[in-house]
Parts: structure tokens; C-alpha cells; sequence
């Protein structure tokens, strides 16, 4: 059982993700982590909102059959932190693989 | 319930909230209607799918800090008549140690269950680590001759000490651990209670 800090933390950085990929909108984020990530459109608002004050992403708006939609793009800061945060699940992955190993042994 | 009625009804409930955020979360709400009918949706379907508006609203509440909803819910100056303002004054010496008080229980009785609670923790701990100890200075009594008696039966009850203690140590981690995580819950929903206080239900 995940721990709600832990599970938290990794939705963060799916959001990241997401937005690794290009820049994106509310609507089109949800959609394309929904089928990974138990997400909806309220639970993702203050996600962007606290990645937005950590300067993970900035955020601009386009104008789209005739109003304006907000798109948001990873920055610097926000691509480290993914970065670094993969690379803390490396070592999880390997400790992960070792337990599956043991496990094969019975 | 359409799109218009779906902003309308989270606009009212999000009243308590500062200007600029409350217009920052209705945006983003008509954003994400506009491109769910742009999706196929009807209005219904994407009401439905988006949920209910004073959920969400007092979702959007609770996470405000404490100090901003007690402020807004405090009525502007000039709405209260004087004969209000008066009757509050008065009442002060009345409203206010009940206030108080009616806190003071609440959070005492909350505190007194968690004392208790890790009081029954330490001492389930104490009562292992005794085990232990008794498990070990038996036989050494025994051998030094400080304590007499049949050597079996001395024999016998340490090792039932040591059975007993290991069983009860492998419940010490988990029974401390679910304490940590049950008083975390208690604490943070104890403080969401001050916080709803402050939220104002709609009519």
C-alpha cells in the first residue's frame, strides 16, 4: 500500500511527464494519463497549480475556435526534477527485480 | 444540470474565495466543458463527468489556509446593524468561553485518545523488552546461584520468555507504525474540522 505522500508524488510527476512529451492542456493531460494514473480534471487542477508556484511549468494561452485555452509547458526546473526523480526509481526498479527473482525461487 | 448552471453553482459556492483564484478555477472549469463538448459530450454528460460543483467547491475550501476563510467569513463591515454589533459586544463574556470551551473538548478528548493509545503502545513494548530481559538473567541467576529452585522449571519459563518475546517483538514495528499513521489521520482530520467551521454551507 502506497503511502497518500508517496502516491502524491508520483501523479506529480506523471503530470511532468505529460508535458515531457509537448505542451498540453487540462483536458488533453487527463485524457492521456487516465488510462495509468487514477486522475480527474478536479485532483489534476492543484497538481498544475503547485508545479506552476515550484516553477516546474509555465503557463500561456492559445486562442482555439474562438476562446482561449491554457496550455502548459515543462521548464528547466520541471524537466530536472523529473529527471531526478527517475533516476531515484532506477534504484527502486533494481530492488524491485531483485525481490521478483527471490520470489521466482519460492 | 448545463454548463451555465454548473458555473453558476460552483461560482456560489466558491464565494469564500479570494477574487483572483476564484476566477483562475472557474476558467479552468469552462475550459475543460468547452472542450469536452468539443469532444462529443452533451452538457449533462460533461456535468456529469466534472462531478458535484460544491463537492469540488469544498474540496477547493479545505485546501485554502486557515486564515483566509476565517476572514472571509467574517461579513463586511456595514452589513451588521448595530443592534448586532451591540448584542456581540454584550455577549462576549458569554460566546467566548463557550466557544473556547466547546474547543478545548473536542480537542482535549482527541488528544486524551491518542495518549492513550501510545501509552497501550509503550507499555505492550515494556512488557516485550521485560520478556527479554527476564528470558536472559534467568539462567544466569541460575548459574551464579542467585536465585534458587528447580533448574527445569527455570529452564522452562526463560525459554517460554523467549518464545513469547520474539512473537510479541515482530508486532512491536507494525503496532507503532499504524499508531504514527492513525494519529496523523486523526490529527489531520481534527483540523480539517476547525477549518469546515469556517466554510459556510449553502441554503
Amino acid at each position: 500500500m502506497l503511502d497518500a505522500q508517496t502516491k502524491r508524488g508520483l501523479v506529480e510527476n506523471c503530470v511532468l511527464a505529460a508535458l515531457a512529451r509537448g505542451d498540453s492542456y487540462g483536458y488533453q493531460i487527463v485524457k492521456d494519463m487516465s488510462s495509468f494514473v487514477a486522475v480527474t480534471e478536479s485532483t489534476l487542477y492543484p497538481i498544475l497549480r503547485r508545479l506552476e508556484g515550484a516553477g516546474a511549468l509555465t503557463v500561456y494561452s492559445v486562442e482555439h475556435n474562438g476562446r482561449l485555452r491554457k496550455f502548459y509547458r515543462l521548464t528547466p526546473v520541471g524537466r530536472r526534477q523529473l529527471e531526478s526523480f527517475a533516476a531515484d526509481w532506477d534504484e527502486l526498479a533494481g530492488m524491485y527485480d531483485f525481490i521478483r527473482e527471490g520470489l521466482a525461487h519460492e | 444540470m448545463n454548463k451555465q448552471e454548473f458555473l453558476d453553482k460552483l461560482c456560489r459556492a466558491l464565494a469564500q474565495m479570494p477574487l483572483e483564484e476564484r476566477e483562475r478555477q472557474l476558467g479552468y472549469y469552462e475550459e475543460l466543458f468547452d472542450d469536452m463538448l468539443e469532444d462529443g459530450m452533451s452538457e449533462t454528460e460533461a456535468a456529469a463527468k466534472l462531478g458535484d460543483p460544491s463537492k469540488i467547491a469544498a474540496e477547493l475550501l479545505t485546501a485554502l489556509p486557515l486564515g483566509t476563510l476565517v476572514k472571509s467569513s467574517i461579513p463586511p463591515k456595514g452589513s451588521l446593524s448595530a443592534l448586532t454589533v451591540v448584542l456581540v459586544v454584550l455577549g462576549f463574556p458569554l460566546w467566548f468561553p463557550l466557544l473556547l470551551s466547546a474547543f478545548i473538548v473536542v480537542f482535549s478528548l482527541l488528544f486524551s485518545l491518542l495518549v492513550t493509545l501510545w501509552a497501550f503502545a509503550v507499555s505492550y513494548a515494556a512488557v516485550v523488552l521485560s520478556l527479554g530481559v527476564s528470558a536472559v538473567a534467568a539462567p544466569i541467576g541460575l548459574v551464579s546461584g542467585m536465585i534458587s529452585g528447580s533448574p527445569l522449571v527455570i529452564i522452562g519459563a526463560s525459554l517460554a520468555a523467549a518464545g513469547l518475546c520474539v512473537l510479541g517483538a515482530l508486532g512491536v514495528a507494525p503496532l507503532f507504525r499504524g499508531l504514527a499513521r492513525l494519529s496523523a489521520a486523526i490529527c489531520r482530520a481534527f483540523w480539517r474540522g476547525v477549518k469546515s467551521i469556517f466554510i459556510k454551507k449553502e441554503n
